[in-house]
């Protein structure tokens, strides 16, 4: 009987050991192991990272209130780790508030959220006034402060956003760690505050430039938080290194980075871009250097970014500058023919416009470009009512084309087929040609709708997605139906009117241009039109 | 029906319309007269147009005030939206109840109105949904910000209180629960499926406007109480409050307490 209860006892304490009172002692363990971890820290640095780690232990496992009780009783052993605790309190209920919300669990968050909220702004005023502006707990507190603020979208998050940029400043006059400045102005670009976090990386910038940081370190930072895709960050040391290129005597060299760090914000169908910046550094190239920097590609690629930023007046200039600077460029038919129809279809001028299509229709040797010139005089006459005019144009287009260049050709007899029935042109394509030259649409300036591809340089048959956005007038929550009527190269995929978005393919090569108005019920939205260059 | 129900006590007062004047744009429900489309000016078009809806309004209004002296009768309008051509073919109104969806805040609402139209004013429609069309999840903490600020900027101009116009006496919040039937009307299996498509677009609601086509605005996720799509009780779906549910009981047991509290950086 003895042995019996023994072998119950001893199987019954392995069953608890396994299902309950095992992990409660390793929990126990734990805790004992980060107090001690702790309280035997000798500096700060090592007291931080202790307390780091306990933070990690009980906030893996959503044990905020279990960290709160933990923080009490370092400070009840050691009184100095009071600015920590009360730290690592407010980040602890800060988290459980996030974690309340998130699990929806509102009988807490409603019953005991204000205690909580007092926590934080108790805790962090007292962290910011015991530890100085100096330190770096200080710092993250006012972070963590305007951070609570923020989320709650109250009426303190201004002042605390306020002290947190005065703070940065007084932390970096003399403080050798960069990290806190890194770390502030990543969370604020994380909230949207680009501003802000774009003037404290420039601190930081500035701050390893001055130390040790030579043009060439700033370049490879350059290009590592633009890989890591921290484009503002980028931006800034770009910024830095522009104003020291300014002072250089090196003009060579500093002109050959600038060409580098352009090719990389310029736009491009993959990767992070931003055409407006990289247009920034083109133009203080061009103020260094001339045009000389600027070879064929170099010249192209200036174009093609102005017309991706959708500043189609400055790209038409470039591509007239490309052609002027190198007249045999391989981008001649596809510069020749943008000019063309940025001419007519963005700045109304036909003049220019047919003189562009012309000098192209008139080369002996084909491309998809000197096809479409052919296809646009014929549209233009078409629409001014010469159709004798028109169907020569897609006579001729057709003639020349053989068997090739199958989408324009295609269109080209679907116009001779309107003049020979006399029928009139298509009506989305007559509507969007009128609207870039009448006088009475004038007003629209292509801003109300936006008009984009995933890809501006797909290969033949790869799938692109075309989407617009329009911005349509008030009209409560009765949703405005609107229409987008389409028009020009759409490739394989005709979008119905109630499309405001379409994938297709192209089967040639060749620039593509893509027409769409955006109507309601009682009129025009706006117009807009977009390229897409298919290799 | 004014006749029918003007004796039942749950009646509180009679509205006529609802956005109907946004057919005036011709954005939507566009109509028109054989002399209205032969005038050629768009703005003469949308003035007669007017004139000829708030002069039925007006007409409505009368019969009703003399069939129900008993109850006031307020113009159902979209936003503020022609109410200057209300004031001079609507003047037997009483009350003017405005449909209202800017997101965070009011803006000029009650200041505007006092310009165009200076009748009291109820905002017969107000409220935020808790569906992030943009990153096509449930989002309650935009929900509760919206109605707790909207309710605020409410409580803020009633009438006799002398911090605001004080030209509002109420408003009706859209909604006390989801309604799942709304996205599809026609579809009845569709009314068991809480669909998450967008209805239509308002950039106030600036969170989730990045929303394909920007359509933000889900019709089904206007409720301050979720349905339990498996739960009942008292034979009805459950009903689960959200988080806007506390936020608006806890500001309506002392508004002037919630306020204090936004200031001082404990609200929710």
């Amino acid at each position: 009987m003895k042995t019996a209860k023994f072998l119950f006892l001893i199987c019954a304490g392995i069953l608890l050991l396994q299902g309950g009172i095992c992990p409660l002692f390793a929990q126990d363990a734990t805790e004992a192991a980060l107090r001690d971890q702790i309280l035997k820290a000798k500096n700060n640095s090592d007291i931080q990272a202790a307390f780091t780690k306990a933070k990690d232990f009980y906030f893996q496992n959503n044990k905020y209130n279990d960290f709160a009780v933990f923080l009490k009783t370092i400070v009840q052993k050691k009184n100095s780790l009071e600015v920590f605790s009360d730290y690592y309190t407010a980040l602890a209920r800060y988290q459980q508030l996030k974690f309340l919300e998130e699990t929806q669990g509102w009988d807490e968050y409603f019953g005991k959220g204000n205690d909580y909220r007092e926590e934080i702004t108790s805790g962090l005023d007292k962290v910011i006034k015991a530890a100085g502006e100096k330190d770096p707990l200080a710092l993250y507190s006012r972070l963590l402060s305007w951070q609570f603020h923020a989320d709650q979208q109250d009426a303190s998050a201004e002042d605390a956003l306020s002290d947190l940029i005065k703070a940065v400043y007084e932390f970096a006059e003399d403080s050798k760690d960069l990290v806190p400045l890194k770390d502030v102005a990543d969370r604020l670009l994380a909230y949207q505050q680009r501003a802000h976090a774009k003037e404290i990386y420039k601190i930081y910038i500035g701050k390893i430039s001055s130390q040790e940081a030579t043009s060439c370190d700033l370049e490879a930072m350059i290009v590592q938080f633009y890989n890591e895709g921290n484009i503002e960050l980028a931006q800034t040391v770009a910024d830095v290194f522009l104003e020291r290129v300014a002072k250089s005597d090196s003009k060579e060299k500093s002109v050959s980075s600038l060409v580098n760090i352009a090719r990389l914000f310029a736009f491009k169908d993959e990767g992070p871009k931003d055409a407006f910046y990289a247009e920034k550094i083109f133009k203080k190239i061009e103020e260094m250097a001339g045009n000389e920097p600027f070879d064929e590609e170099l010249a192209y690629l200036r174009s093609f970014n102005a017309e991706k930023a959708k500043e189609f007046d400055i790209s038409k200039s470039y591509y007239s500058n490309l052609l002027t600077r190198f007249p045999q460029t391989t981008h001649h038919d596809e510069a020749v023919y943008k000019i063309g129809i940025i001419s007519v279809y963005v700045l109304r001028d036909v003049k220019t416009a047919k003189e562009n299509f012309e000098r192209l229709a008139a080369k002996e040797t084909l491309s998809p470009q000197v096809i479409s010139s052919l296809y646009h005089l014929g549209l233009l006459s078409q629409w001014e009512d010469d159709s004798t005019k028109a169907r020569q144009y897609y006579d001729k287009l057709i003639e020349k084309a053989k068997d090739n260049f199958a989408e324009t050709v295609s269109m080209a007899k679907d116009r001779l087929e309107e003049i020979k029935e006399e029928k009139p042109l298509d009506y989305n394509t007559r509507l969007f040609i009128d609207m870039a030259l009448k006088d009475e649409y004038a007003d629209f300036a292509m801003s109300k709708l936006d008009l984009k591809s995933d890809f501006y340089k797909p290969v033949k048959e790869k799938q692109v997605n075309i989407s617009s956005t329009a911005y349509p007038p008030q009209s409560g929550c009765i949703q405005v139906t609107l229409e987008y009527l389409w028009s020009a190269d759409l490739g394989k995929t005709i979008p119905t009117n109630q499309d405001n978005s379409f994938a297709t393919s192209y089967p040639d090569s060749g620039t593509k241009v893509i027409w769409l108005i955006a109507t309601t019920p009682s009129g025009i939205i706006d117009r807009n039109l977009d390229f897409i260059d298919v290799k | 029906m004014v006749n029918t129900y003007k004796d039942e006590p749950g009646i509180l007062l009679w509205i006529l319309g609802n956005e109907n004047n946004y057919s005036c744009l011709g954005h939507v429900n566009p109509w028109s007269t054989d002399e209205i489309d032969k005038e050629p000016d768009p703005q003469k078009q949308r003035l007669e147009k007017a004139r000829i809806y708030y002069s039925f309004v007006n007409e409505i209004a009368k019969e009703i005030h003399a069939a129900d002296p008993n109850h006031p009768v307020a113009l159902g309008n979209g936003e503020l939206i022609l109410l200057e051509t209300a004031k001079q073919y609507a003047p037997d109104v009483d009350l003017i109840a405005c449909i209202i969806y800017r997101g965070k805040t009011f803006g000029n609402l009650f200041r505007s109105l006092r310009a165009t139209f200076d009748k009291p004013l109820l905002i017969s429609e107000f409220g935020a949904d808790c569906y992030d069309a943009k990153l096509q999840k449930e989002d309650q903490n935009w929900q509760a910000f919206f109605l707790e600020s909207q309710w605020r900027l409410i409580y803020e101009n009633l009438a006799n209180n002398k911090e605001g116009e004080g030209n509002c006496i109420g408003a009706t919040m859209f909604e006390w629960t989801d309604e799942w039937w709304k996205h599809n009307q026609v579809d009845a299996d569709s009314w068991k499926v809480h669909d998450t498509e967008s209805n239509w677009s308002n950039g106030s609601y600036y969170f989730d406007i990045e929303a394909p086509k920007n359509m933000n605005m889900n019709e089904e996720w206007f409720g301050i109480v979720a349905l339990s799509g498996d739960e009942k009780e008292f034979g009805l779906d459950k009903r689960i409050p959200r988080k806007s549910y506390y936020v608006i009981r806890d500001f309506w047991k002392d508004p002037k307490a919630a306020d204090k509290n936004k200031k001082t950086g404990k609200s929710r």
